[in-house]
């Protein structure tokens, strides 16, 4: 009876387990789809907030990262939809979030000024909402990539 | 079942296109610009300048600089109105 009991246990957690990897893999690649191609649409809005970034980027530095960002991005949305490719995809979306968390981190906890933001309809968030997004979805990819560890790449 | 597990990220991925396609015309009607000098431009909410030929321009928080404001990040396209007495925005 026991055995049995543990048997349903397992199983439905397993289901379960399925359901949220499931559930992060899409939040992942709509997140990284719509903002990589709301970027690549309108790059000139990029390069003019890397500009104006408190960092300091050279017009060049600037003009590069505009097109490898959003093409970073895509490329992530586009690993994360083929299970043989996920783990990677979740791996670099965990580096780029936490890049992205570290940059807002210092935007509002640091920086001289606040530039204004990017990226679509993201855009209409302020700093500290676009803190807590990028928290949220560290977590999440942390979590995506916990449940598939054990995985080979 | 291989299948259907590819069709769902698919779909998500197809719908982002989508929606970024719609919200990024949504973003690019609501902005003016104005020329921070060294090829550096600042993006403004859209200012009302009215009708006219006189250069439009706004001043950034009430001791603020003047700056002539532009309709692109591109200096032929500034934005005339009906007075060069500078709008007032706020900084933020």
């Amino acid at each position: 009876m026991n055995q049995m009991k543990y048997k349903y246990q397992g199983k439905l957690n397993g289901t379960t387990i399925n359901f949220f990897k499931l559930g992060i893999a899409l939040y992942l690649i709509l997140l990284f789809a719509y903002t990589g191609f709301s970027k690549l649409i309108d790059t000139n809005a990029l390069f003019t907030t890397l500009r104006n970034a408190p960092l300091f980027f050279t017009e060049h530095t600037a003009d590069i990262l505009s097109w490898l960002i959003p093409l970073g991005e895509i490329g992530i949305a586009g690993a994360i939809i083929f299970e043989d490719f996920r783990k990677i995809g979740l791996l670099s979306s965990v580096i780029l979030l936490s890049l992205f968390t570290a940059y807002t981190l210092w935007i509002v906890f640091i920086s001289p000024y606040e530039p204004c933001t990017c990226g679509g309809i993201l855009s209409l968030l302020s700093w500290k909402q676009h803190l807590l997004l990028n928290t949220i979805s560290l977590v999440l990819a942390t979590t995506g990539l916990y449940f598939e560890k054990n995985k080979k790449l | 079942m291989k299948r259907s597990k590819l069709i769902l990220p698919l779909m998500a991925f197809i719908c982002a296109i989508g929606m970024s396609f719609t919200t990024a015309q949504y973003s690019q009607e609501e902005h003016d610009y104005v020329d921070l000098g060294n090829g550096s431009w600042f993006e403004i909410d859209e200012v009302d300048c009215g009708e006219g030929s006189e250069e439009c321009r706004v001043q950034i928080g009430e001791d603020g600089p003047i700056y002539q404001v532009y309709d692109e990040q591109d200096n032929t396209t500034s934005k005339q109105g009906d007075s060069d007495e500078p709008i007032v925005i706020d900084p933020s």
